[in-house]
């Protein structure tokens, strides 16, 4: 397998959690969807995004090992948590989209 | 004093980031270069399209090796040292370093693997290639003195991320915050992302840095058990082979070659280099190095090396092997060992070289917005912090400010075109690039003293723009080699140095913009209140 596909499947969940976890606080959810969101929505993301960390974490850690997994972990978080911050005033719109697609995408490629 | 303990550690994050931020910057922004020393010595050395050396059988390895050890015998037979590499993928000659005597410098040669000629030096672009980052990175170029000022950085990059933290009133509310285009909020907001999002890798890669050097920065233990003599403490913790001082009774070194096999053999895998201590006295040692394999073990943390092999240099006697991927010295030595292979990103192949690249320019982003916010929030506020001192020292803060960030920037494009236009085959050519990369810098700030501060930057980012832009042009011309035959003959390592050269130049196009629009709003908007705002970065 290429080396490229597991980088991407790790980059693509933690995007996931990380936005997740992003649309579930009112500021940002205002922010992309125009009003702040129901109390069941916003537990359903928190818990989804958590969800989603520790299953990138799993993937992580059965891809590059218990060792180095966790140190690739925290680096896909950082380098997706850049993404989505310095993309979110400029693309707010997308947000949601490039969510379910990293979403959609991750699980693809982790499975594939 | 200040009244509370929010205050007086936002005190502390100022005042004590601030004296070191460009020391930090440089130690960030080199370091995270360094991450690709290998890919960049490959870019300066033109590698790219030197065939692939053909792989040496054990009896053209000895040959080798005998042709060495007949030139530096000749050539020195009293040395404090001799090293010898041996032909590799890397390079297809010998490359012979050797010290006549401590504190001389060190020579060097290289010499055919067959006949054992000299190479002409003509031939080859001698350079310390991406190593110069990482010397940069450690030491400032500056021995004990460098390792030691970086330490003390080091420690206040601590003390900066703990203060930090605690300044931060809403790390989790504004985890995902960054507000553009209102001045001094975006700057905050830029630092604190920047900062926030990637701190597990900064407390990792500042407290990993400075266990590297534990015996350099607490050395009580060595000096008061040892005599300070490292030497002795290494060899006593690692089992190793005792230290041999220097007995000044005249031995000659005997022939190495027959010892490369049974060395090979006990290392399970081929020599890379040979290195002969005090050659031509009873006390030399001759050790061989393995070959580094990338691969073998890569999806360990600990203890990733070569190994080597030692042996009595006048007798021939085998004192010492210590096999590839293994430590020696206990739990607390390998703990280090460990800290060291985190610090190295010695693991995990190119994906993880990656997301070390990107964590690393987060932090000299971080402490580059840090700086740049020290400024702008003083000169909203008209601050006199100095007293009547405030607008020279001021003045001093920004002209450091630019000259410690994208002129740093400026001068590592450069000393990659120094490395291309500076004439083949001059006399230490790799230490002029250096020093050429100094002088790069220093006018960087002699520039940001005599110009004012937002033109300063708009010039120097403008120069680094073009220089990053421009350096697939000064290849193709100097060498010949571009772009698309690297990525045609699907040399990564080539093609990957000038495509995130070019996508830097794209950074600093897109910076020099932003800063040009906003000198244009100065210039034709000059009834805006405010202090100076001519001179002002907001």
């Amino acid at each position: 397998m290429s080396v490229a596909l597991p980088v991407l499947a790790a980059l693509l969940l933690c995007h996931a959690a990380l936005s997740s976890l992003c649309l579930a606080m009112d500021r940002h959810h205002a922010q992309v969807f125009g009003r702040k969101p129901a109390a069941w929505l916003a537990h359903a993301l928190r818990v989804a995004g958590w969800s989603l960390l520790g299953l990138a974490l799993g993937y992580c850690g059965r891809h590059w090992g218990w060792a180095i997994g966790p140190v690739a972990w925290f680096g896909f978080l950082s380098a997706a948590a850049l993404a989505l911050v310095f993309a979110l005033p400029y693309a707010s719109r997308l947000t949601g989209r490039l969510a379910v697609a990293s979403l959609a995408g991750g699980l693809v490629l982790m499975f594939s | 004093m200040k009244s509370t303990f929010r205050q007086s550690m936002a005190w502390l994050h100022t005042w004590g980031g601030l004296w070191l931020t460009w020391v930090l910057f440089a130690i960030f922004l080199t370091g995270t270069l360094g991450v690709f020393d290998d890919a960049i010595s490959h870019w300066m050395r033109d590698k790219g399209r030197a065939e692939a050396a053909p792989a040496l059988d054990a009896e053209a390895r000895a040959g080798a090796l005998r042709a060495a050890q007949a030139f530096l015998a000749r050539e020195a037979p009293q040395a404090e040292f001799w090293s010898i590499g041996l032909p590799g993928e890397e390079d297809p000659a010998l490359q012979l370093f050797w010290q006549r005597d401590e504190g001389q410098p060190v020579e060097n040669r290289r010499l055919d693997p067959v006949s054992g000629e000299v190479l002409p030096r003509s031939q080859v672009r001698e350079t310390e290639g991406g190593h110069h980052f990482v010397h940069m990175h450690f030491e400032f170029h500056a021995g004990k003195a460098g390792i030691w000022l970086v330490g003390i950085a080091t420690l206040a990059m601590l003390v900066a991320l703990v203060s930090g933290i605690v300044v931060h009133k809403k790390i989790f509310t504004d985890f995902f915050t960054f507000r553009p285009g209102k001045g001094q909020r975006s700057w905050l907001d830029g630092h604190n992302a920047l900062g926030v999002l990637t701190l597990p890798f900064l407390f990792m890669i500042t407290y990993t840095g400075l266990i590297i050097f534990w015996a350099t920065y607490m050395p009580a233990g060595i000096l008061a058990r040892y005599d300070g003599d490292r030497e002795a403490f290494f060899s006593a913790l690692t089992e190793g082979p005792a230290p041999r001082p220097e007995q000044h009774v005249a031995a000659t070194v005997l022939p190495m070659s027959p010892l490369l096999p049974v060395a090979e053999q006990a290392l399970a895998r081929e020599a890379a280099f040979v290195v002969v201590n005090h050659a031509g006295d009873r006390s030399a040692a001759i050790r061989v190095f393995g070959r580094f394999d990338p691969d073998a073990d890569s999806d360990r943390l600990v203890g990733r090396s070569s190994g080597r092999v030692q042996f009595d240099a006048v007798s021939g006697e085998l004192l010492d092997v210590q096999r590839p991927n293994t430590t020696r010295g206990g739990e607390v030595l390998a703990v280090q060992r460990t800290m060291n292979a985190l610090h190295f990103v010695r693991f995990g192949g190119y994906p993880l070289k990656w997301l070390y690249f990107i964590s690393g320019m987060a932090g000299a982003a971080m402490l580059a917005t840090g700086a740049i916010l020290f400024v702008v929030k003083r000169r909203r506020r008209g601050d006199e912090a100095f007293g009547a001192a405030t607008p020279r020292v001021m003045r001093v803060i920004e002209a450091l400010n630019v000259a410690g960030i994208v002129g740093l920037g400026l001068s590592c494009v450069a000393y990659l075109w120094i490395n291309r236009l500076l004439p083949l085959g001059i006399d230490a050519r790799a230490a002029w690039e250096i020093r050429l990369f100094f002088a790069v810098w220093l006018l960087s700030l002699l520039h940001a003293g005599l110009r004012p501060p937002l033109r300063a930057w708009s010039e120097q980012l403008l120069a680094a723009a073009l220089l990053c832009l421009g350096l697939p042009l000064v290849n193709a011309l100097s060498t010949g080699d571009h772009l698309l035959a690297a990525l045609l003959r699907d040399d990564w390592e080539s093609a990957g140095v000038e495509l995130t050269v070019l996508a830097f130049g794209i950074l600093f196009v897109l910076a020099w913009r932003r800063l040009r629009a906003r000198l244009h709003a100065v210039a034709v908007a000059p009834l805006i209140p405010g202090p100076d705002r001519g001179g002002a970065l907001t």
